[in-house]
């Protein structure tokens, strides 16, 4: 609908006068005849000339800063004469604006904790499923015997080495590593490059391509851009990617990633390209990906980012636990580190049996 | 029998590999259990075993356990024997030198030579253990025996399997129901016997049949709730070595409840013979002149006068009431008066004693009174009910007359021959199903028999029976076979008696403590790899084991290397070992007995075949119904030849012999199992038990990677109560010793095992210890004199005391 | 499947026969046997739980698996794709029931090393450093046999079929038994929502072993003293 309303507003412009203003860049979001797109109206304009400039040069709110470069400050005064000599029509004030009006920086950064808090939740909410099903509870005495501090570095260990640096596949098939690579660090380059933005260039200032804030995110796009289209050469070509319960989450997950990365490329790209035109629509339907992004991470194959190295590292501590030969029971089990959940089978049946009261485990003889 | 494709990802299942080929084979392991299974080999390799279940009665489908499954780890396991060896250091130094055939057989046939000659050859001793399976094989070492003049220790007696309960009791060492019979028991009484582990492939006819079908109650009396206590309904944890008194205060409550088959005891048992007072001996139809001495009389009370009981059948006249109690005077045909009194009233002065009244026998057995009522009630009230007894009544000195009160309060209520009413007791498998003489015994000629006891104890006891040849010189030569006895039955003057030895021969095909111990071991094929004959008491079928894949390395089956040694050693008696095995087995079916009639190679090349038996098979079936007098002939023993110790033909409760008077147990009584032990052995706290192990067929498997993967310590089980006394945790090594030995193992402190008692299961290999040799804690050899008034091997025979043991535990520092 | 514990010796058979089938290595074990205790001397219970992977409709494992190695078949069969597996061990965390085995260590195998049954017929089929679980021998079921484990079961206790097809064996086992001995399935580990395959049928109910021995002084040197005087008495 956000889309919609903002293509509509397009298709009303027609271009016929020879100024400035319709060739900068700042028709994009001030709309055709400056009854405002995405950005306020600015025709009949009642700010006065040097906070004009000193808006254009600094950027304010969602808009960003100008310099001299894209922008004479003779054709900024230019710009100031003819909007403010546009008519006002109310009827062209489009609905973008409307909507255009809380993008602000800080209604956008409350939708994102919000999108957050909600993926979070249902995140920790997965997260406990998973650490139950390891059976984290039931492998408290044998930790507790194994020592906390040792099982600490072992799941930081393992976090680090399985989890980051994705061990399994690198000792396995360092192409399908550095695919996987490719996916997973340009998206943690995303978010770092979103982060330091949100610190080091809050005003979205225009910076250099070569400028490291803007390298950054390129790069991280463009190598989760490649992993992410090698991932969709392969579900076209691979026939076992069905396994039979998960392929929809899973496909949802793929599209909303492109859908993020190519937006945000077309984004760069349109305003490198100076075509200011669809630069905000397609702006909002990134932020929109993004957000869907989030919100179905704990649903989608996203939630093996952080479910996958919080089990391997359940893994690699039972392994520990076992090796280190702390708990009898878990020596005595005829397939090692299964002990705890063996305890929790058995009083499980045992209380379905109608009999409750502590049990042992016998393994031999 | 689908085999060993990769491990199914998603490409379609790659169809079985052509050169796969199945065979329907039977083991022969000690279990008895002959279970019929495939063996899919390729090349010469058997890659997968399946249970046949091919037995034309469903119920028996499926055979099998684990044991038997994973019989591949042990024919490609590494202890495997490749090569002939012949000792090179010290006996037990382990150190050999592998030689060829020739070599070993000519080695071993010069000592033969020099032996025979210096010490005559009943210095030889054959020892094989359990030859009621495979007929052929051990067979031919019996024959070879045979031939040579050579002594034969029979294992079954030594082993302590034979239970002289029965013998004393109905003629016959064993009796058995097909486990099938089980099926229809509405209480089923396991007396020390653990059916869930040591009869897995049977132990279905107790779950899955009469458990789920007839709601039928399983009791287990064991002093530890063994893996059979898990499916009971009761479990009486009895004080060891007190079932005795358990079975005698059951007795008491059927007579004075009044549940007593009086027309079933008057008809099979000897309780109305008439004992004289003067002799303590049986008034004889000749001690009154109506007739011989082995003719017996009885009180005919309709007649109000001495009847002669028939010797030809165990039919009464339809009329006969005869007495059961009641002092009479009778007059001999010398004009002498003698007062003579029914067993029974002698039985009941005995079951009737203050003694074993529920009461009192609670603080014996430590089970409640209550219990013990509900028990012998529902014993003789919801039938059909059966008795299966274990070995932990059975190694007992006075386990005899443990299973003769078992055995008195079954018949009492007459719970016999009936399906799902036997008393029954699968010891081993002594109880042959065919006679096997004419292979066995070339022209009747049989080796010596002489019970390994003697061997053992170096010389001959001074009430052994006249019968018995003890060589004069002891014995200089031991051969082994199929055993493992310095392991299962190891002592210290087992050792000994070895170390006197000229010559020690094994034969087997893992590399055993024995082995270890011998002069000479030769490579033996497993049971895949050799043809037999197998039967067992577990089940009436007849099988083939068929030689699957040839023989693994270099070893031989046991005919050829007996037709080889005997050529060796005396070529003339050579041509009577001159037989295939398919010979053998012809031989065996065409003189087998009326079992067997009937059956030929070519039926049994084809499957399983029902033996001309019962159905089902409830023991003692042609007395109880085809009114034939006891006992049941007992193969390869000819017909008659148990006449002696049962003569009256029937159940005898009373013992008439000299030495069961001098001992008091002319009548079923109890004596404190540890009775006979020395006074510090007495002392020592705790009481060991020694149940068979479910990952092992006594000491077979001890060694197999697989089993080994899932039974990884010897542990001796211990109530936490015992455990806290020594400061033992679980899991901890601790040493289990008394004043014969002693060795270490770890603790499993459990609640499943009654506080007083320790067990380990039995046959642990010594590497696998933590110090120290297995079984050397029990005590020594000693033979009951009762057990030597007569002697047949293997039925009537000196039976063992392995759990007549005390020890205690301490953690090793 | 459904497992009836009435019938259930614990004689491990299942587990060995498994191995036989699946020639699994040193310490892998597909079907288990746990046995339980509970109680105290002498009220003392213990129950054998054969377990083996659930082949649950709703798999933890399958879930959790980063490279979709882990595949539900149209017949409700879970298997672990060999080929795919990369050996994250995420699975063997994730499965409640502890029924996924993953070695990363050099596996350990049970024969010398020129034996021909490991090398030529076992050890082959093996993929090292991979995650390995029941298939329910689908190789087997393909064939139309059953799995290893119920063909060796010697007590019957194991019965294998469709649960969705009222006709067979293990429906109809499951209507018998609910009539003959008020027995009903029920599944390991409710709570963990994976709906699984394998169902259990309980023990019968008088099947509750008790006991009634004495629990105070027993067995001790004390007693037996006593024993032996009045013995003595005697």
């Amino acid at each position: 609908m956000l889309l919609l309303a903002v293509a509509c507003s397009y298709a009303q412009t027609d271009l016929k006068k020879k100024e400035v203003y319709p060739v900068t860049s700042c028709m994009g979001c001030h709309g055709q005849n400056a009854m405002g797109g995405l950005g306020p109206p600015l025709a009949q304009t009642k700010v006065g000339l040097s906070t004009f400039r000193q808006v254009v040069r600094n950027g304010k709110g969602m808009m960003p800063a100008i310099s001299e470069a894209d922008l004479s400050d003779t054709d900024l005064d230019q710009v100031y004469e003819e909007v403010k000599a546009k008519p006002w029509i109310p009827d062209e004030i489009p609905i973008a604006f409307k909507v255009g009006q809380f993008l602000t920086p800080r209604s956008v950064s409350h939708f994102f904790i919000v999108v957050f808090l909600f993926a979070t939740v249902f995140a920790i909410r997965g997260l406990s499923y998973w650490l139950k099903c390891a059976g984290l509870k039931e492998l408290k005495p044998a930790i507790a015997k194994f020592g906390w501090a040792r099982s600490f570095g072992v799941v930081l260990k393992s976090l680090i080495v399985d989890g980051f640096f994705v061990g399994s596949l690198w000792q396995n098939n360092k192409k399908r590593w550095f695919m996987h690579g490719l996916l997973l660090y340009g998206f943690c380059g995303l978010l770092l490059a979103d982060i330091l933005i949100a610190i080091l260039n809050p005003q979205r200032g225009q910076v250099p391509l070569t400028h490291p804030l803007k390298l950054l995110p390129v790069v991280s796009g463009i190598a989760v851009l490649i992993g992410i289209f090698y991932v969709m050469y392969r579900y076209k070509k691979d026939e076992f990617i069905d396994n039979g319960l998960t392929l929809g989450k899973d496909f949802l997950f793929v599209n909303l990633l492109v859908h993020v990365i190519i937006s945000g490329f077309l984004v760069v790209a349109l305003k490198r390209m100076g075509i200011h035109d669809f630069v905000m629509t397609i702006y909002i339907w990134h932020l929109a990906a993004v957000a869907l992004l989030i919100a179905t991470g704990p649903f989608t194959r996203f939630q093996h980012m952080y479910v996958v190295p919080a089990l391997a590292a359940m893994t690699r501590l039972t392994e520990a636990i076992v090796a280190s030969g702390v708990e009898l029971g878990f020596e005595r089990e005829p397939s090692p580190g299964r002990h705890h959940k063996s305890m929790k089978i058995a009083s499980d049946v045992m209380k379905q049996l109608g009999e409750d009261g502590p049990i042992t485990m016998r393994y031999y003889p | 029998m689908a085999t060993r494709h990769k491990v199914p990802g998603r490409a379609p299942t790659v169809a079985p590999n052509e050169k796969a080929r199945v065979v329907r084979t039977t083991d022969s392991p000690n279990c008895t259990g002959a279970c019929g299974w495939l063996a899919t080999v390729v090349d010469d390799v058997i890659v997968d075993l399946k249970p046949a279940a091919d037995y034309p009665c469903q119920e028996y489908n499926p055979r099998g356990c684990l044991r038997g499954m994973s019989m591949t780890h042990i024919i490609y396991g590494p202890d495997r024997v490749h090569k002939p060896l012949i000792r090179a250091g010290e006996r037990g130094e382990n150190k050999w030198r592998e030689v060829g055939w020739d070599e070993v057989l000519d080695y071993i046939a010069d000592h033969m030579k020099r032996i025979s000659k210096d010490h005559g050859p009943e210095s030889m001793l054959l020892f094989n253990q359990v030859v009621g399976t495979g007929y052929v094989q051990k067979g031919a070492q019996v024959r070879a025996a045979a031939l040579l003049g050579m002594s034969f220790a029979t294992a079954y007696d030594f082993n302590g399997d034979i239970s002289m309960g029965f013998t004393q009791t109905v003629g016959i060492d064993c009796v058995e129901c097909e486990t099938r019979s089980w099926a229809h028991c509405k209480t089923a009484i396991l007396w020390s016997s653990n059916i869930f582990q040591t009869r897995i492939p049977d132990a279905k006819f107790l779950t899955t049949h009469a458990k789920q079908r007839n709601n039928c109650q399983i009791i287990s009396i064991d002093p530890r709730a063994s893996q059979t206590a898990k499916g009971a309904d009761l479990w009486l944890p009895v004080n060891p070595g007190t079932d005795g008194a358990l079975a005698l205060s059951m007795c008491q409550v059927v007579l004075k409840e009044g549940h007593v088959d009086w027309a079933f005891l008057q008809k099979f048992s000897d309780v109305c013979t008439l004992i004289r007072q003067d002799t303590g001996e049986r008034l004889r139809a000749s001690d009154v002149g109506e007739g011989t001495e082995a003719e017996f009389m009885v009180w005919d009370e309709g007649k109000d006068a001495l009847y002669k009981l028939p010797m030809d059948s165990l039919k009464l006249p339809e009329d006969a009431k005869f007495a059961f109690r009641g002092q009479r005077t009778v007059q001999l045909s010398d004009g002498t008066k003698v007062s003579v009194t029914p067993v029974f009233e002698l039985l009941e002065n005995e079951i009737m004693r203050d003694e074993y009244a529920p009461e009192h026998v609670a603080k014996t057995c430590d089970i409640p009174a209550d219990t013990i009522r509900q028990v012998a009630i529902r014993y003789a009230t919801e039938r059909p009910s059966s008795i299966i007894i274990g070995m932990g009544v059975n190694h007992r000195l006075h386990g005899d007359l443990t299973i003769r009160a078992i055995l008195l309060l079954a018949s009492l209520v007459g719970a016999h021959g009936k399906p799902g009413e036997s008393v029954s007791i699968y010891s081993g498998q002594h109880h042959f199903r065919l006679d096997v003489s004419p292979w066995w015994f070339p022209d009747g000629k049989r080796p010596n028999g002489v019970p390994m006891h003697y061997f053992v104890l170096g010389q001959p006891t001074g009430t052994m029976n006249p019968k018995i040849k003890f060589p004069k010189d002891g014995f200089k030569a031991l051969f082994v076979s199929h055993a493992n006895p310095l392991v299962t039955e190891f002592s210290a003057p087992m050792k000994e008696a070895i170390d006197r030895l000229d010559l020690f021969v094994v034969t087997d095909f893992s590399m055993t403590p024995t082995c270890e111990y011998a002069d000479v071991v030769l490579p033996a094929p497993t049971f895949w790899e050799k043809l037999d004959l197998v039967g067992t008491s577990c089940h009436p079928y007849l099988q083939i084991q068929q030689e699957v894949v040839k023989p693994q390395y270099e070893s031989r089956t046991e005919m050829w290397v007996q037709k080889e040694l005997l050529k060796r050693v005396d070529p003339e008696l050579a041509k009577q070992m001159d037989y295939t095995e398919e010979d053998a087995i012809e031989i065996m079916l065409k003189g087998g007995g009326k079992e067997v009639e009937g059956i030929t190679l070519e039926m049994l090349q084809k499957g399983p075949v029902r033996l001309n038996v019962h159905d089902p098979e409830c023991g003692l079936d042609e007395q109880l119904h085809e009114d034939k007098l006891f006992p049941p002939r007992a193969y390869p023993f000819p017909e008659g030849a148990q006449r002696e110790f049962l003569k009256t033909g029937r159940m005898e409760f009373y013992k008439e012999e000299e030495i069961y008077q001098k001992m008091g147990e002319t009548v079923p009584t109890y004596h404190w199992a540890f009775e006979h032990l020395p006074v510090s052995a007495q002392e020592m706290p705790l009481a060991i038990v020694t149940p068979h192990s479910k990952w092992r067929v006594h000491s077979t498997h001890c060694n197999n990677p697989f089993l080994r993967n899932l039974n990884r310590k010897p542990v001796i089980e211990i109530n936490p109560k015992d455990a806290a006394m020594r400061g033992i945790k679980d899991g901890e090594a601790v040493e289990v010793f008394n004043e014969f030995g002693s060795y270490e193992l770890w603790a499993l402190v459990t609640e499943a095992i009654k506080p007083g008692v320790v067990c380990v299961d039995h046959g642990w290999w010594d590497r696998y210890l933590g110090a120290g040799k297995y079984h050397s804690v029990h005590t020594y050899q000693k033979v009951k004199p009762t057990h030597e008034v007569y002697y047949l091997p293997a039925v009537y025979a000196p039976g063992q005391h392995w759990k007549d043991t005390r020890v205690d535990v301490r953690r090793v520092k | 499947m459904l497992i009836d514990l009435t019938r259930c010796i614990g004689c491990d058979a299942c587990t060995l026969a498994c191995k036989q089938e699946n020639g699994t290595p040193y310490d892998t074990f597909f079907a288990r046997v746990l046995n339980v205790e509970a109680g105290t001397y002498p009220d003392v219970k213990r129950v054998y739980i054969p377990v083996l992977c659930n082949h649950c409709d709703d798999a933890p494992c399958l879930k959790s698996c980063p490279n979709k190695a882990i595949v539900r078949r149209p017949d409700g069969i879970v298997l672990v794709d060999q080929d795919r597996c990369r050996g994250t061990g995420a699975c063997v965390s994730a499965c409640p029931y502890g029924n996924i085995i993953l070695h990363r260590e050099e596996e350990g195998w049970y024969l010398d090393e020129n034996e021909a049954y490991e090398q030529d017929f076992v050890k082959l089929r093996m993929k090292e450093n991979v995650a390995r679980k029941c298939t329910y021998c689908a190789h087997r079921v393909d064939q139309g046999l059953q799995p290893a484990c119920v063909v060796a079961c010697p007590t019957t206790a194991r019965i294998f079929g469709d649960l969705e097809d009222p006709e067979s064996d293990v429906s109809t086992y499951i209507e018998e038994q609910k009539e003959q001995t008020g027995r009903s399935p029920f599944h390991l580990l409710p709570e963990a929502e994976t709906k699984p395959a394998g169902c259990y049928l309980g023990t019968m109910a008088e099947q509750r072993p008790s006991t009634l021995g004495q629990s105070d002084g027993i067995g001790d040197a004390k007693q037996e003293e006593a024993q032996r005087t009045q013995r003595g008495q005697k």
